[in-house]
């Protein structure tokens, strides 16, 4: 007598064996009890399983809401590519007008910067040739500043009351 | 595999959403019952197969063939599941409180067991996996190695092992 095949009952009970194999199982099973013992409960199982999961159902509206996540999920992802877009076309305008007008643009912003560095220049030559001129708008400034801080501790203060 | 649902797999993979909608109609079922075998509970079930379709939808362009939609789906739901197991592994013993039920009902004299579905939920998930794959999707062995990316053997010796498990615990019960 063969070793008791306990490895192979579930195969044999779902039909998976070789016709030689099977044979060997079947002649085991007319003389062992507690093998037949394990293949009638497995075979039991195998039906309540069967019988128990397969009243399960799923939700009705499943589908809806998987159409609908996917949905969100394409306008979100669509949403992203616009805020990527916005600075991509931005950076690509800038290099296109580059290529096209390089030479000019060096240009223009060189004799801009030149600009700038006259206006300064002369802005301070002005005030320190006329004093009164630049301390009047010092004081104006300082004058200013003073009143608007005393205004937002007034709003502050009736605020918090 | 009937023409029509060929059919659909086609247009879903060409991005119509109505095609999709409907593949989920026809395979809702069998991918809910998967998960919910597996993780016991319903709103974690929904969840996981919400997900799969969603997964399914995007990566639908790597599907190798129309005619393998089916064990494909079945493919992801199956990862998903235990996945979502190895992060938040199950409480794996049945709660205190059907523990003091059971003992109550057997003081009464009332043989009440535990029932098939807690005594699934008391095995690993790679047996339940295979029990439910077998039993409830009815896939053969062979294809089961292909779907679980394992060899034959271990289909066969995982399905036995997970079946005597089952049993031990509905045993349990039993004394
Ligand atoms: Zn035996």
């Amino acid at each position: 007598m063969m070793d008791h095949p306990i490895d192979w009952l579930s195969a044999y009970i779902d039909d998976e064996l070789e016709a030689d194999q099977r044979q060997l199982i079947e002649d085991h099973l007319q003389h062992c009890e507690s093998c037949a013992a394990v293949v009638h409960d497995m075979m039991e199982l195998k039906a309540q399983v069967a019988g128990f999961y397969l009243t399960i159902e799923p939700p009705l509206y499943l589908e809806q809401q998987v159409i609908q996540a996917i949905n969100n999920k394409s306008s979100i992802d669509s949403w992203i590519r616009a805020w990527f877009a916005v600075p991509l076309a931005g950076i690509l305008c800038l290099v296109t007008l580059w290529f096209l007008f390089g030479p000019i643009l060096v240009r223009l912003v060189s004799a801009l910067f030149k600009f700038v560095l006259a206006a300064f220049y002369l802005f301070s030559n002005m005030a320190t040739s006329i004093p009164s001129v630049f301390g009047t708008v010092v004081i104006i400034a300082v004058m200013l500043l003073m009143i608007s801080g005393i205004s937002l501790r007034r709003l502050l203060r009736s605020t918090m009351q | 595999m009937d023409e029509e649902l060929h059919r659909y797999v086609h247009e879903a993979r060409l991005g119509n959403k109505e095609a999709f909608t409907e593949l989920i109609r026809r395979f809702k079922g069998n991918v809910y019952r998967h998960a919910y075998g597996m993780l016991g509970e319903r709103m974690e079930a929904e969840d996981v197969v919400q997900e799969a379709f969603i997964k399914a939808y995007y990566s639908l362009s790597r599907l190798e063939s129309d005619y393998a939609f089916a064990t494909w789906i079945m493919r992801i739901v199956s990862n998903l599941c235990l996945d979502r197991l190895k992060k938040h592994p199950k409480d794996q013993t049945v709660s205190n409180e059907r523990m003091v039920e059971l003992a109550a009902e057997q003081q009464g004299n009332t043989h009440l067991r535990i029932t098939l579905e807690e005594a699934m939920q008391q095995l690993s998930p790679e047996h339940r996996q295979v029990i439910l794959l077998h039993d409830v999707q009815g896939y053969r062995y062979e294809e089961m190695a292909a779907l679980l990316d394992v060899p034959l053997g271990t289909v066969k010796s995982r399905l036995n092992a997970a079946r005597l498990a089952l049993r031990n615990e509905l045993k349990k019960g039993d004394e």
